[in-house]
């Protein structure tokens, strides 16, 4: 891959890649160093993946062992901070906020499936392959996030 | 809450959400990596260089080493007998002298190299 078409490339697939990162390891200090040794990782490896969709999938599928190496060596789960951007105006602001506040009080294994099924379409096979779990889990963790995150939301709607 | 509705906040994020400070410059990682690639690419090239140096030389050190000890092995058989008369008196048999002088070779040399091998502190 020439600069050029790095670039066009990058251009095109870093602030979604910028959203899942942050979105999983909410510590926005991190998320552009992350961002770019991901793509870093991508050039060396010299992915000669067909569509672009493929190679967005291996760049998520890099940004998620990225994270993991970065929890395992730091082994700062615990202590997430939360520092949330400023959510955009406008209606149904409340009820995203409020997924979001939940999203970030799941585990970060959760938010990774949540993020990957519902933000970026993947299906269940391209889910299993960029977490590099097995497939036919993938439907009863899915399962299992949502009904979490469905159960934070309920408790948060019976606390207000 | 439905499928449809979490697809729908979801999106929302990826979609709409944008930080205020721009992206990191694309070129300063694609020249990481170039520069990364390049560097990787001239060590294997001087590795490559170097192999048949490397192997020449741990040979050149093997036949230095068999010399050293048929030396000192030859050395013990023209030994002047009142020289092992002399060891014997000391307590010391001239096989034992010498399987010590054969061990001591190639120690020496382990030492030697590890000594010039080992990074300055």
């Amino acid at each position: 891959m020439d600069e050029p078409e790095f670039e066009a490339f990058y251009r095109a697939t870093a602030e979604r890649l910028r959203v899942y990162l942050y979105r999983v390891c909410r510590e926005r200090r991190i998320v552009d160093d992350l961002l770019q040794e991901t793509y870093y990782r991508f050039l060396r490896s010299r992915f000669a993946g067909g569509s672009e969709e493929d190679r967005m999938r291996y760049l998520f599928r890099i940004a998620t062992n990225l994270l993991k190496d970065h929890w395992a060596a730091a082994k700062r789960s615990a202590e997430l901070t939360s520092e949330l951007p400023d959510p955009p105006a406008g209606e149904g602001m409340a009820i995203r906020l409020d997924v979001h506040s939940a999203l970030g009080a799941l585990r970060a294994a959760d938010r990774e499936m949540l993020w990957l099924a519902y933000a970026e379409g993947c299906s269940h096979a391209e889910i299993a392959e960029i977490l590099e779990v097995k497939a036919a889990s993938v439907r009863v963790l899915l399962f299992r996030a949502r009904a979490r995150l469905l159960e934070l939301l309920r408790r948060k709607g019976g606390e207000s | 809450m439905k499928d449809d509705e979490l697809t729908e906040i979801f999106r929302h994020s990826r979609d709409e959400e944008r930080w205020p400070e721009p992206l990191p410059a694309p070129a300063a990682i694609w020249w990481r990596a170039r520069a990364a690639d390049l560097l990787a690419g001239e060590i294997r090239q001087r590795e490559r260089k170097i192999r048949p140096l490397a192997v020449a030389r741990g040979l050149a050190s093997l036949a230095a080493l068999v010399a050293a000890e048929l030396g000192i092995l030859e050395g013990f058989f023209r030994l002047p007998e009142e020289f092992g008369k002399t060891l014997t008196a000391a307590g010391l048999s001239p096989w034992t002298v010498t399987l010590l002088i054969l061990a001591a070779v190639p120690t020496a040399a382990l030492i030697y190299r590890l000594r010039r091998e080992a990074p300055a502190a």
